[in-house]
């Protein structure tokens, strides 16, 4: 019943997405006349979103009640399972996954929809267009191929439930993130669709759909972050990035897309790169989709291509169709798309901005590179080759340390033409700071030349971005009269847009120590011990206490270790790293005890027991030094990202009046 | 130029001077794609592993002892056996799960029993066939959890 109520509405769902399409085209076609058509589109467009959110209620709702008739309800839900993950198993397989995408999708096209339009309504058509073809592809998958509503001649006593693996919190937010991130780029991409189908090239897009990327943008990279984290909890091999094809299809679109965060600066500062920046947002678009596909159809991890799903022949059809679509109304309009200005010196703001998109793309091309390297060699050598993990760490390291390098000199290049002097002056203190600090860290027997490279660059981007901070903040409060903190806050409320990006900025920083600490100076070791014995790694010493069993209601039996951890022979802290071995699906769990500090985590994995009795038990221990500024990182560029999208009353007023932007920016400094 | 470089290019009518820090630009970024694609192609050569299957590995056996490999297959039910004590693991896999077919050895050091080690389970193996025709993996990755088929029963 509550299926067939889920499937109605879906298909209900599809054919007003297919109605939008049609009326909107319509609409535009009549010119003026067509208002009603487009009116009535976009109250279509608007709808599929409830459509879908009574699809989705009633999967959540069989989900909840365990109706396990439902296949897709029997494979993925039980009656054991906490509601909270009952929820959560609308995402946990390929069918119910594909339809919360779709929900989605249909939640960002409906409240774009609900946006005061104004003078960007010769756009709406084809926003609503566009998203709508978003919305009926991926309903359409659901209808025909992959529906999460079909069921079964036997009606199951129990659903076999989520796999226990993806039962954490991470697991639980990071699929939505990466929807939410994917899904989202579909705005802005539909806005410069319509911008070039409507022929309306100037920069109305850009602003209109300036949030809507900020938020894809944030949500994509949480949902990077938050899979790192999950692996790093759940996977026990103390690590957080594997260079897998799952990974990297999500964050060759994030490179992608933070090139265009960045290049469309340059448009609405200067009028320039307009081709570009459409060109880009298409392909950020473009890999997006790529990006599901690679996910969904198996082809890559898979020895067996292209036997796994059906899905994957229409995604291939999906991409043809929108690169046709996306490079035809490129050049369709390429003459309208000329720069209005030129520019001016190789030493600016304009160049540096070039530079952090050739950089960027080098990124995105090489992790694409690497991870289709099995396709192309099979396709042109008739072998399947793959790349080493270690290939994508020493071929993408240099260029994301030239990227951070660059995060921290562009910012202070004016607009047209730089002063050579004037960089080289707020540049000094940064550059001598870093200096001092790789000659403290060679001193300190940091060998490493990669370590030394990522350190001293942090430092030196780290302090150059705060005096930015600073130097704007002094000269407020020197004008002004303010105190310092009331002055840094007003600069920061006054220039969302600049100061939030610093802070990303600054939280790239953070994130940069952290990845170059755990990367270079993981250190790991193994053994078995008896109870009372101990096993020192990098100047901890954990003693083994004790093993503890015990069984937790039906579902599960708990094995946990005690082991306290010990530094300069005192003891700092209790770890307990267990094991749960989940009875119906017959799955271990591993959970490793941690204990972490801003300078390192100490983490313990218990690895073994039954075999070598209550007394022996096996350890494995990671030291990941500095990982925590990764996490912490990730937590201030939410912050920094929510500063630049908060809306700002004052947001289309000069700023300059105010603010003279320390010894660098003086000359025709702007809002960036 | 040609047409690619519309959004370097300024407005019609320029003289030759004011495009040449476009140029420039476009020389650069020339230069820094084909220097993007001599490091692409010179470090994957050094990088490179044959991506098989256990019966191409069989099939190659000769020619493949020693080489760097990645393979993937199905653990064999009832094969795993793992020394907790020592860290030790080993497996067979097949191509197919079920199969009768000759199976691979993986022997693997030093790394905890991972949670997906199970019958029929997908793994992939990065390392080396040695002479005595078991494969030494040094990394060790079992299929993402969330891509399980779960047997549904009655």
């Amino acid at each position: 019943m509550l299926a067939d109520i889920g499937l109605i509405s879906l298909v209900l769902g599809l054919a007003t997405a297919v109605y939008a399409a049609v009326a909107s085209l319509v609409g535009a076609r009549q010119g003026v006349r067509g208002e009603a058509w487009i009116a009535s589109a976009r109250n279509a467009l608007v709808a599929v979103w409830p459509l879908l959110t009574i699809s989705c209620g009633a999967m959540i709702w069989m989900l909840i009640a365990g109706d396990f008739q439902v296949e897709y309800v029997a494979s993925v839900a039980s009656r054991e399972m906490p509601v909270f993950l009952k929820v959560a198993a609308l995402w946990g397989g390929q069918a119910g996954s594909l339809l919360f995408w779709s929900w989605v999708a249909a939640a960002f096209s409906a409240l774009v929809m609900f946006r005061k339009w104004g003078s960007d309504k010769a756009l709406l058509p084809y926003v609503i267009a566009v998203s709508a073809a978003t919305e009926i592809f991926f309903m359409l998958l659901v209808v025909f191929i992959e529906t999460p509503f079909g069921k079964l001649d036997f009606v199951p006593q129990n659903g076999s439930g989520m796999n226990p693996l993806l039962r954490h919190a991470g697991m639980v937010i990071h699929p939505p993130m990466l929807y939410l991130g994917f899904v989202g780029f579909t705005i802005p991409y539909a806005f410069a669709m319509a911008a070039l189908i409507s022929g309306r090239l100037s920069d109305e897009w850009i602003h209109a759909s300036r949030r809507w990327t900020l938020a894809a943008w944030l949500f994509l990279t949480l949902g990077l972050v938050l899979g790192g984290r999950w692996a790093y909890d759940v996977l026990g091999w103390g690590g957080y990035w594997a260079w897998d094809p799952v990974e990297n299809a999500a964050l060759i679109p994030w490179l992608a897309g933070t090139a265009y965060l960045h290049s469309v600066m340059i448009q609405e500062k200067r009028g320039m790169l307009k081709f570009w920046n459409m060109a880009l947002i298409s392909l950020t678009y473009g890999l997006v989709v790529l990006g599901t596909f690679l996910t969904r159809s198996g082809i890559i991890s898979s020895v067996h291509a292209f036997a796994r799903s059906a899905i994957g022949p229409l995604f291939f059809g999906y991409i043809a169709l929108v690169s046709g679509f996306s490079v035809y109304w490129l050049l369709r309009r390429r003459a309208a798309l000329r720069a209005e200005h030129r520019l001016d010196s190789i030493f600016s703001r304009e160049s540096a901005f070039l530079v952090n998109n050739f950089l960027f793309i080098a990124l995105a091309l090489t992790v694409l590179y690497g991870t289709l390297f099995p396709l192309i060699t099979e396709l042109f050598a008739g072998e399947k080759i793959t790349l080493r993990v270690g290939w994508y760490n020493q071929v993408t390291g240099p260029q994301m340390a030239a990227v951070v390098l660059l995060m921290g000199i562009a910012p202070l290049l004016s607009w047209r033409r730089a002063s050579a002097r004037r960089l080289g002056r707020a540049l000094f203190l940064p550059t001598l700071v870093s200096i001092l600090l790789v000659v403290f860290l060679i001193l300190q027997d940091v060998r490493s030349l990669g370590a030394l490279i990522g350190f001293g660059i942090s430092a030196f981007v780290g302090l150059a971005t705060i005096l930015e901070f600073w130097q704007a903040a002094r000269a407020r409060r020197r004008t002004r009269g303010e105190s310092f903190l009331v002055a840094l806050n007003r600069i920061v409320v006054r220039n969302r847009r600049r100061y939030g990006g610093y802070l990303v900025h600054l939280s790239i920083v953070l994130m940069t120590i952290g990845i170059t600490g755990s990367y270079f100076y993981q250190q790991e070791t193994q053994g078995a011990l008896r109870r009372g014995e101990t096993m020192t790694l990098g100047g901890f010493t954990i003693l083994y206490e004790g093993l503890d069993e015990w069984q937790e209601g039906e579902e599960m039996f708990v094995s946990e270790a005690t082991v306290a951890v010990y530094r300069d022979k005192e003891q700092i802290a209790t770890l307990k790293p267990r094991r749960e071995f989940y009875i119906g699906h017959q799955q271990p769990v591993t959970i490793p005890a941690v204990r972490s500090t801003v300078g390192e985590d100490f983490y313990v994995i218990l690895v073994g027991w039954e075999q070598i009795g209550p007394d022996q038990a096996t350890f494995k221990v990671y030291l990941n030094p500095l990982i925590n500024w990764l996490w912490a990182g990730t937590l201030m560029l939410i912050v920094g990202t929510l500063v630049a999208a908060w809306p700002s009353r004052r947001a289309r007023l000069p700023v300059s009046a105010a603010y003279r932007p320390g010894m660098i920016l003086t000359e025709k400094t702007s809002i960036v | 130029m040609t047409r690619t470089s519309d959004w370097t290019t300024s407005a019609v009518g320029e003289t030759s001077g004011d495009s040449r820090a476009w140029i420039k630009f476009v020389m650069g970024g020339v230069v820094i794609l084909v220097a993007l694609a001599v490091v692409l192609y010179s470090t994957s050569q050094g990088n490179a592993q044959y991506f098989l299957t256990v019966g191409e590995l069989h099939d190659r056996q000769a020619e493949m002892v020693g080489k760097d490999v990645r393979i993937t297959g199905f653990v064999v039910a009832d094969s795993i056996s793992y020394d907790a004590r020592i860290l030790h693991l080993e497996f067979d896999i097949v191509d197919q799960a079920g199969s009768d077919q000759e199976p691979l050895r993986i022997v693997i050091d030093g790394e905890p029993l991972p949670d997906q080690m199970d019958d029929e389970a997908q793994a992939i193996a990065e390392g080396r066939l040695q002479t005595d025709g078991t494969f030494l993996a040094e990394t060790l990755m079992m299929k993402c959890a969330s891509k399980y088929d779960v047997e549904i029963e009655e």
